[in-house]
């Protein structure tokens, strides 16, 4: 592909699925503004490989931004964060936890893990390619995730999550 | 699909757009981040690469002196170092002059002969420059160019001239034209000008023999290969020269192609040099010099029993050197190595310590008419590491010479190199930081 070219594809392709990369995102960070500095990041991190990962780009982005968000959460690990939640809501039961907020108290990789696997519909191979780590370690962290999950939502049954 | 991903996928679609950067900004933006990546890249693999180099003995040593400055042009540098802690293995020239200095220092636990080059302030041993007979005289053109020192075989015995030109980077050797199977005494050495060298030498008689005095032959070499020539040199320019053994040069060899009898070559060490006037009756006194304007001279000699080797001035009279007025005076203090030349008609440049020798050895300029000495740069570990210098270098400013890094000089750029490409990641992180 030439330069132009390259870059009608990735016009194109951003217009096309950049919603749905940001709602991926959304899942994994629980920001709006967060998720889209994911997908910008992603995105103009793809232009340098366009040429390599122009014709399916869409693994290249998600594995990007699960690792750029697991490198952000490590960075900013204690640190104070602006949500849009009040802060009183942390105090509440935890069986009056919405999903939102359950996913947002899960470790990264277990979230990266069910959004994966849940919301992109990824087998368990697919997810460990995408997490660059190994099924064994997809299968250990989904199954602490479902079991924090369990204790946070009670009103997701076992067969609603389907384990 | 599960209850669990219809539960994520409501959730995902509930949140509201925020907006962003249209598909051509991130181009354009994708675009810049990889031309910065590749320039990053390309400048990690430069210094790399200026690294990987500088290690190997490709690299030039560090660079001592720094450019000549006009309009002085090349000149003495103020400082003479030993080189071989720093020096490449291979730092053996060919062509390295003409020469500002030539030193000597310890080579693969040999005594060699180096030389500065006067341009570009590189320091090179000589090829085949090892001094293999200790205390054997050399000497340093004029201009610089050629270097004429006895060469040995054994340790002990001379047995011809070799005479080096620093530009060419050829060598000869000289011998005399009844070649001695004892080999030579070395006597005094020094250039009449920048074509013709004067050596005095005594011819052994033994392969033991180390007595001086007995064949006392005085011979001219050209660099063009003429020679050996009866001398025939004016008294002004051979006068004053002296061996390191001792052996003086006194004015009266002039057309003497073998001189007859003791007076014209004199020993110096232990023996009573009260003949031919009371200039010489200084005790040890082996070195004598006369200004140009043939008002003062200098000697460097031993004041007495236990005296260090001192620079002594005295006036003479009607630009006779053998007579004088007033007494000989201790100019400065010094304890003199080496008397590299005049500077003016009453200052004198030497190599030595002032008041006690210690540390390192100092160039320094004395004043002999009113005994002012100003330190004006060092030479080296010990006050005799600088044998001579091109005379006709000695009335030009001193160059500044650049202290030795002991490091290859493509390190120290790779490092800095290094050190730039840190800083400006450094930098990019905190503005990517304080963005966040």
């Amino acid at each position: 592909m030439r330069g132009v070219d390259l870059e009608g594809s990735f016009t194109e392709y951003v217009v096309a699925r950049r919603a749905a990369l940001v709602r991926t995102a959304y899942l994994l960070c629980g920001d709006a503004h967060l998720a889209e500095d994911l997908v910008q990041g992603a995105l103009i991190k793809a232009v340098a490989h366009w040429r390599k990962i122009g014709d399916n780009p869409e693994p290249w982005l998600r594995r990007v931004m699960v690792n750029d968000h697991i490198s952000g959460w490590r960075k900013h690990r204690g640190r104070e964060r602006l949500t849009d939640t009040m802060p009183e809501r942390a105090a509440q039961a935890v069986q009056e936890l919405g999903l939102a907020e359950a996913l947002r108290l899960l470790p990264p990789r277990q979230r990266a893990v069910i959004v994966l696997r849940y919301y992109e519909d990824l087998t368990e191979r697919e997810t460990a390619v995408a997490l660059s780590v190994s099924i064994g370690t997809v299968k250990s962290q989904h199954a602490d995730a479902v079991r924090r999950l369990r204790e946070l939502v009670p009103t997701l049954a076992a067969n609603q999550i389907g384990v | 699909m599960t209850e669990l991903g219809t539960a994520l996928r409501e959730l995902a679609d509930r949140q509201q757009p925020v907006g962003g950067k249209d598909a051509a900004d991130l181009w354009k933006q994708g675009r810049r981040r990889a031309a910065g990546r590749r320039a990053v890249s390309g400048a990690a693999v430069v210094a790399l690469a200026v690294l990987v180099a500088g290690i190997g003995v490709a690299g030039p040593e560090p660079r001592l002196i720094s450019p000549a400055s006009e309009p002085h042009g090349p000149g003495i540098p103020n400082r003479v170092e030993d080189p071989p802690g720093w020096l490449k293995p291979t730092a053996y020239g060919k062509r390295v002059g003409p020469l500002s200095v030539l030193a000597r220092g310890m080579r693969h636990g040999r005594m060699e002969l180096f030389g500065i080059d006067a341009k570009s302030g590189k320091y090179r041993f000589l090829p085949n420059g090892d001094i293999q007979v200790p205390g054997t005289p050399v000497a340093l053109s004029p201009n610089g160019r050629y270097v004429a020192y006895w060469a040995g075989s054994d340790g002990k015995t001379v047995t011809s001239l070799t005479v080096f030109d620093t530009v060419t980077g050829t060598e000869s050797g000289l011998s005399s034209g009844d070649e001695n199977k004892y080999g030579y005494i070395a006597g005094a050495l020094t250039w009449l000008n920048n074509k013709t060298v004067l050596l005095a030498f005594d011819e052994k008689t033994s392969p033991d023999d180390q007595t001086l005095g007995l064949t006392h032959k005085v011979e001219t070499f050209g660099v063009d290969g003429t020679g050996p020539d009866e001398a025939s040199v004016s008294p002004q320019l051979v006068a004053w020269s002296r061996a390191r053994d001792g052996s003086l040069l006194i004015p009266y060899a002039a057309s003497a192609g073998r001189l007859a009898s003791p007076p014209e070559i004199w020993q110096s060490l232990g023996s009573d040099l009260r003949q031919n006037g009371d200039f010489l009756s200084l005790p040890q006194g082996d070195y004598r010099q006369v200004s140009r304007s043939g008002n003062l001279s200098v000697a460097i000699g031993s004041t007495g029993a236990g005296g260090h080797t001192a620079l002594l001035a005295r006036h003479t009279l009607n630009g006779d050197p053998n007579l004088f007025e007033g007494d000989l005076r201790d100019v400065g203090d010094l304890y003199v190595g080496t008397f590299l030349g005049w500077r003016s008609a009453d200052s004198v440049l030497v190599t030595g310590w002032q008041h006690a020798p210690n540390g390192q050895a100092s160039l320094f300029e004395a004043n002999v008419r009113t005994g002012k000495v100003k330190r004006v740069g060092d030479a080296g570990d010990d006050a005799d590491v600088v044998l001579a210098v091109a005379s006709d270098l000695l009335e030009k400013p001193l160059v500044e010479a650049n202290p030795p890094t002991g490091l290859n000089p493509r390190i120290v750029h790779g490092l800095e190199l290094a050190l730039l490409l840190l800083l400006l990641a450094c930098y990019r992180y905190w503005r990517r930081r304080a963005r966040r």
